[in-house]
């Protein structure tokens, strides 16, 4: 007789998630889902809202990454404007999106998934969270708080405060910054530097441990997307969309925000709110996708900046680096770049000019704004009417893009690891645990409430629930 | 340094009241050796902060205590339950700034009893008139040597 499991809630992960486990009749596993069992609806109420409106409500969205939907907002009305913005509020706004990235980067890998890399996936789960991991390594969790602290920071002191800044705005920034801000920040970066090159080296040490874990978290051919600017550089706030395939060959190049239509598609599927776009040429599901920092390293040729740069070559390397499990040296590659991207951008000369800022009225009816959140490529679409009023929205979310491969990655995992009835600890930590690579945000990628906890099922093939964890 | 953390959502009704109280002393009573923090909930990155000071003060709404009434309480160390990213307690990151860099701020949590947690951004009228009250008891307690006990 088949089965299921279920995993509800899905924990340290953002938002509310629950995995069920199908199990055929010799008790392998059939079938594994992960849903999403929020809705939000974002898309929906901005809908008559005037569009200078947009980036303050966008940024709503999300505690985790409301610069991230600033940001993309922001871009989208920049588009409705038909203005190019300042050089140096462009500049300004990088700054601001990789202090995001970086401090986002800093929370999944310290905070959510670092307890299962020290501690290791099978520890005692009363241990394997953050108390656990200052008992274990304080100088880890030590560098993680700092690290975390040095992206608010940035974040706090141009937007002037943390979790919601009003200081991108259609056009460009509010504010110029000051050369007493500059300097602030400038003097926290060689120490994040340092620490984030420690991490590296740390993390590199343990992966002969999970070597298991790599070769099914998510290891599987898929396309991969994400910007880079015109020399293939890796890149976040702005240049054209790139997709590759599992070889590496280029897909697409060279798209811009107004093409995502043509490379997008987003399925919906009936066991979980958030959307599954799809690669369009090539069809549900042969178009499947992932994003994110695995995949913006996938995508580029080389990173601009030297200490990331020769991460990035060694990254390239590994022979699994297809494996979902090698988010996490991603995200570590990528926190080092935007540190050091910062550092560079804060020491261009006209930084501190005073002109951040381009007016005007819409002079489009439609505008389309793309930029990488720390979970991947997020797409803003506004449409407004001759008033400037919202008469559409549709948002494509990083975490939306990695459905489909989250999915499959749960599937692989659980086939590896769940079997028949034996249900331990250790073997839904890993379902979990492969969830976590990717860093999913179901805030914003299905527009939910509240905070963040996900559910295992079990399941028969005559519907009967088995068994069942809530966390 | 002193710092003060004011805890809440001013969308909430009576839950903003920790913020409330932090900006308040911000605005008001500011010192040069006085850091004010005003967060919507608490997050691990506050134990930096915490380690580098002589004493904190969390501020924060109760749903248990009567409307209005403000309450100030020591933090036991020992009960401190898990840390998480997303659920984090006064004494938990006390704890974590005492595992990680040794710190032993003196400490207190002022809370002030709610009683509307719907939307809105206004203050019931008996948690209104208890913020100058929140205040005044921050206030006393950041005086050298106040023991909360």
């Amino acid at each position: 007789m088949s089965r299921e499991i279920t995993i509800n809630p899905v924990t340290r992960i953002e938002g509310h998630g629950k995995i069920t486990i199908y199990l055929a009749d010799d008790g392998s596993v059939a079938d594994a889902k992960f849903h999403v069992t929020q809705l939000r609806g974002f898309e929906k109420f901005a809908e008559g809202r005037p569009f200078h409106e947009m980036p303050s409500l966008m940024a709503r969205i999300c505690g985790i990454c409301p610069v991230s939907h600033l940001i993309a907002s922001a871009k989208a009305c920049d588009a409705l404007l038909g203005v190019r913005i300042p050089p140096t509020a462009a500049a300004l706004r990088r700054v601001m999106n990789l202090a995001q990235i970086a401090q986002s980067h800093a929370l999944s890998f310290f905070y959510l998934s670092a307890p299962d890399l020290l501690l290791g996936m099978d520890s005692d789960p009363s241990q394997r969270n953050l108390f656990g991991m200052l008992a274990a390594n304080p100088q880890l969790a030590r560098d993680g708080v700092t690290l975390r602290q040095t992206g608010q920071q940035i974040i706090e002191i141009l937007g002037g405060k943390r979790i919601h800044p009003g200081w991108l705005v259609p056009g460009g920034v509010s504010e110029p910054l000051s050369a007493e801000k500059r300097d602030r920040i400038l003097a926290m970066l060689p120490n994040a530097i340092a620490i984030t090159q420690q991490a590296i080296h740390w993390f590199k040490s343990i992966l002969p441990r999970f070597s298991e874990e790599i070769s099914v978290f998510a290891n599987f051919p898929t396309l991969h997307m994400g910007l880079v600017d015109r020399r293939g550089n890796l890149e976040t706030y702005d240049g054209y969309l790139r997709i590759v395939d599992a070889d590496g060959n280029v897909v697409e190049d060279r798209m811009t925000p107004e093409d995502y239509l043509d490379l997008i598609e987003e399925a919906v599927e009936p066991h979980s709110f958030l959307k599954s776009p799809y690669y369009k040429p090539r069809g549900y599901t042969d178009g499947m996708l992932r994003v994110g920092p695995l995949s913006r390293l996938l995508v580029a040729d080389q990173i601009s900046t030297p200490l990331a740069n020769a991460e990035l070559q060694a990254f390239r390397q590994i022979p699994e680096r297809q494996s979902s499990f090698y988010y996490h040296l991603a995200r570590l590659i990528e926190m080092l770049y935007a540190w050091e991207e910062i550092q560079r951008v804060l020491k261009t000369s006209d930084i501190l000019s005073e002109h951040v800022r381009a007016y005007a009225e819409p002079n489009a009816f439609e505008g389309v704004g793309i930029s990488e959140a720390p979970r991947g490529t997020l797409m803003h679409h506004y449409k407004i009417d001759k008033n400037g009023l919202i008469t559409y929205v549709n948002l494509v979310i990083a975490t939306g893009h990695n459905n489909l491969a989250m999915n499959a990655g749960v599937k692989q995992v659980a086939q590896r690891f769940v079997h028949g009835d034996r249900l331990s600890e250790g073997m839904l930590n890993r379902v979990e645990a492969v969830i976590r690579t990717f860093d999913p945000c179901l805030s914003c990628s299905t527009h939910a409430i509240g905070q963040m906890p996900l559910h295992i099922q079990l399941v028969a093939p005559n519907g009967e629930v088995l068994d069942e964890i809530a966390r | 340094m002193r710092l003060v953390i004011g805890i809440g959502n001013t969308l909430r009704g009576d839950d903003g009241i920790g913020v409330r109280v932090a900006q308040r002393l911000a605005a008001q009573h500011s010192a040069p050796d006085l850091e004010v923090i005003a967060c919507h909930q608490l997050t691990p990155e506050l134990i930096a902060p915490i380690s580098q000071a002589e004493q904190v003060i969390f501020v924060d709404a109760s749903a248990t205590q009567p409307a209005g009434s403000v309450q100030a309480q020591p933090l036991h160390l020992q009960s401190a339950p898990p840390l998480s990213a997303h659920h984090v307690t006064p004494a938990a990151l006390l704890m974590a700034a005492d595992l990680l860099y040794g710190a032993q701020p003196r400490s207190a949590l002022i809370s002030v009893g709610a009683q509307d947690f719907s939307f809105g951004e206004r203050l019931s009228p008996p948690v209104a008139e208890a913020l100058p009250r929140a205040v005044a008891l921050v206030l006393s307690l950041l005086e050298p040597q106040r023991e909360v006990t």
